[in-house]
């Protein structure tokens, strides 16, 4: 098996300065056109959602008459979930879009189709993800606390077969994110940690881990169904359908941002104290991109572009795919890696990466 | 009860706060002013005068009316970014009930990105958003009334006074102003139909700002006057502690949006059950915990927005960009944000 354990390259201090400069100058040069086209975007966006989520449920009604309703209603409201939690949520939850004050479209207000908890999402996402990507030890996104995926971590006896637990936690992959703060602060299980911070207390984080589940279950399990009442199961099963291929599809895209082969870690002790610059230096480092049509694009939330994500991850994202452009010129000026390849091919090395960490060494 | 119910499960089945939020975007592919959660308001007149920009607005039919010296939250999309101000309402009650208008006069402020805006770009016919009405400074005695008024103050109390269609009881305005005095045809006219009204027009381009002093010298009952002020914050602070130690019944309300140069600023951190006033150097984020207030954050560096929150109104210093903020209510993230002038803060 190929080997693809790296050590992380350094970055001078110099480079580092000049690499901040440029990247902030490019960010200012974006945030000048931010604007009515943005708002224009969004507003399309949250059309398409809600008219795929409605015409996805209504068409379940037509199981009725013959279950092969069921096939495109299924794919409609997938698509709706895909939307609503990718382009949409992911993105103003960031905050890409606080600048339009939009009234309920903002990163305070915005709640998702999803069993995860807007509020703690945003602490481990957007707070330990972002500012810490790739530190291990730091960033709990890093393989979940499941899966051995450099050899930062002890190999396991439960390592070997984490191509199954990958293919769990991509299937269960709403509820490993919205129980993923409850894991960290030991919750349920474990010993407390005595360098965490957090301000939220086990209790809260218990009634908004319970409650956004519950609305979620009564929503698609309940609710729904019995509206419909004489094709009742049509509909659970429909449902259920939807959330599996939805959970699929973010799972496999969100793999594909940080764990491709050539996607590097890093030590806490390195990250003391560092530059902007540095910072800059291990999201680019620490993120990988993959390339596609544009449909593709905004289906993964623009997270094809996770490297511009974490570069800048208030900008909408939308705008990512210009930017890219520039920054690979940036990282190919200062001989910084940037990790990018076709979907398929990122994937692929993302298997790899799970198999390789399964054995020892 | 019910209504909580039907919150909680439109909540859990819609994934949205309201049913009208969750529709909004598809209401807006037929009727593209509609917004959730605001009066939209069509622009039937604008005139620019003496320093103003005078609108006429229709607001559409969620608008129930509003009681005179109230005000309004006012909304524009400014490239595409909504942007609001709170502005009191100088139009008569009368003008509302037959026309169902409502005219706002904006003072062009040097910097003012919604004033300006507004003299710019607004075009006849466009629509702006609105909340409903609101405000304690409405008149309510039928004892011989004092008002002071001065700059864009003089807009509430405008509507007041255009209402009154008899004239029961002594009032006296006193409008300070400088230079040109934007409705003083109006208050002229109220005059000479109205014997009990006495207008005196003070402009401080020659004669000094108002003192207490000066304000008795118009009223010849002193002793059983109410007063009402509006105006820049000095100025309520300077006359309003002064008339009450008279001993006399005084309503105000201020209109913010000072600047001043001082270095520090004063910050007040406005929670749900009380308010906290502090002022000092540092980010908002050190300031609120100096006064141990202990708000949300996560990285301290502008990239998590878990600080994230909203600025009620003042201008704050961005130290990423070293961008100003704009001078009313938006989100701001505390960690990274200075205040230029005395801020208030919801956290």
């Amino acid at each position: 098996m190929k080997t693809i354990t790296t050590t992380t390259p350094l970055l001078p201090e110099a480079t580092a300065q000049q690499l901040a400069a440029e990247l902030t100058e490019l960010a200012q040069q974006e945030r000048t056109t931010l604007g009515v086209a943005d708002a224009n975007y969004l507003l399309k966006l949250v059309q398409w959602q809600r008219i795929f989520a409605i015409t996805g449920r209504v068409l379940m009604l037509g199981c009725f008459w013959s279950a092969w309703f069921l096939l495109p209603a299924v794919l409609l409201l997938a698509l709706a979930k895909i939307i609503d939690n990718m382009e949409i949520g992911h993105n103003v939850l960031h905050g890409q879009y606080d600048f339009l004050q939009h009234r309920y479209l903002n990163s305070k207000h915005f709640e998702w189709d999803i069993a995860c908890d807007a509020k703690s999402w945003q602490r481990t996402h957007n707070f330990e993800h972002h500012t810490f990507t790739n530190i291990i030890g730091k960033d709990r996104d890093f393989g979940y606390g499941l899966l051995r995926l450099s050899n930062d971590f002890r190999w396991r006896l439960r390592n070997l077969w984490q191509v199954f637990t990958y293919f769990m936690l991509s299937t269960l992959f709403q509820w490993g994110v919205s129980y993923h703060e409850l894991a960290a602060q030991r919750v349920f299980f474990g010993k407390k940690k005595a360098d965490r911070h957090t301000q939220v207390s086990d209790h809260e984080l218990k009634r908004a881990f319970f409650g956004k589940g519950f609305k979620q279950l009564a929503k698609d399990y309940v609710f729904f169904p019995l509206l419909c009442w004489p094709v009742f199961g049509w509909v659970l099963l429909g449902n259920f359908l939807a959330n599996l291929i939805r959970n699929w599809w973010t799972a496999t895209v969100i793999f594909c941002g940080h764990f491709t082969e050539q996607v590097y870690t890093f030590k806490e002790e390195d990250c003391h104290n560092e530059s902007r610059g540095q910072w800059f230096y291990r999201q680019m480092l620490g993120s990988s991109n993959f390339t596609g049509p544009r449909w593709l694009h905004i289906l993964t939330g623009h997270l094809s572009c996770q490297i511009e994500h974490h570069l800048f991850p208030d900008l909408p994202a939308w705008r990512y795919p210009a930017l890219a452009k520039k920054v690979q010129q940036i990282a190919k000026r200062h001989g910084i890696p940037y990790n990018t390849g076709s979907f398929a091919g990122q994937y692929l090395t993302v298997l790899r990466r799970i198999l390789r960490y399964s054995l020892p060494g | 009860m019910k209504s909580v119910l039907t919150r909680h499960i439109t909540e859990s089945m819609l994934v949205q706060s309201s049913v009208r939020s969750y529709f909004e975007p598809l209401v807006r592919l037929l009727v593209p002013h509609y917004r959730a959660g605001a009066i939209a308001a069509k622009v039937l007149k604008i005139k620019k005068q003496a320093g103003y920009v005078w609108l006429t607005l229709k607001p559409s039919s969620g608008f129930n009316g509003f009681l005179p010296g109230q005000h309004i939250d006012l909304s524009c999309e400014i490239n595409g970014s909504r942007v609001q101000r709170t502005f009191s309402i100088c139009s008569s009650l009368q003008e509302f009930q037959q026309n169902g208008t409502i005219d706002l006069a904006i003072k062009l402020v040097a910097n003012g990105q919604l004033s300006r805006w507004l003299e710019r770009s607004v075009l006849l016919g466009s629509w702006l958003y609105m909340s409903k009405a609101q405000g304690e400074f409405v008149l309510k005695q039928q004892k011989p009334l004092c008002l002071i008024a001065a700059g864009s103050g003089i807009t509430p109390i405008r509507a007041m006074l255009l209402s009154i269609s008899r004239m029961t009881q002594p009032i006296t305005l006193i409008y300070s102003y400088r230079g040109d005095g934007v409705f003083n045809d109006d208050f002229r006219a109220l005059a000479a139909e109205f014997p009990l009204f006495n207008f005196i027009a003070h402009d401080t381009e020659n004669s000094p700002r108002l003192s207490v002093d000066s304000i008795m010298q118009h009223i010849s009952d002193p002793a059983a006057t109410d007063f009402y002020l509006c105006g820049p914050t000095p100025m309520i602070q300077q006359l309003k502690p002064a008339l009450q130690q008279l001993g006399h019944r005084v309503s105000s309300e201020s209109f913010g949006g000072v600047s001043s140069d001082a270095l520090v600023q004063a910050v007040t951190f406005h929670r749900e059950s009380a308010q906290q006033q502090v002022s000092g150097q540092g980010t908002l984020l050190q300031l609120a915990e100096q006064a141990g207030l202990n708000p949300r954050y996560g990285c301290r560096r502008g990239i998590c927005q878990q600080c994230q929150c909203q600025k009620l109104q003042g201008q704050v210093k961005n130290l990423l960009t070293g961008e100003l903020s704009g001078a009313g209510a938006e989100p701001i993230q505390l960690c990274i944000s200075e205040a230029v002038t005395s801020v208030d803060i919801r956290l």
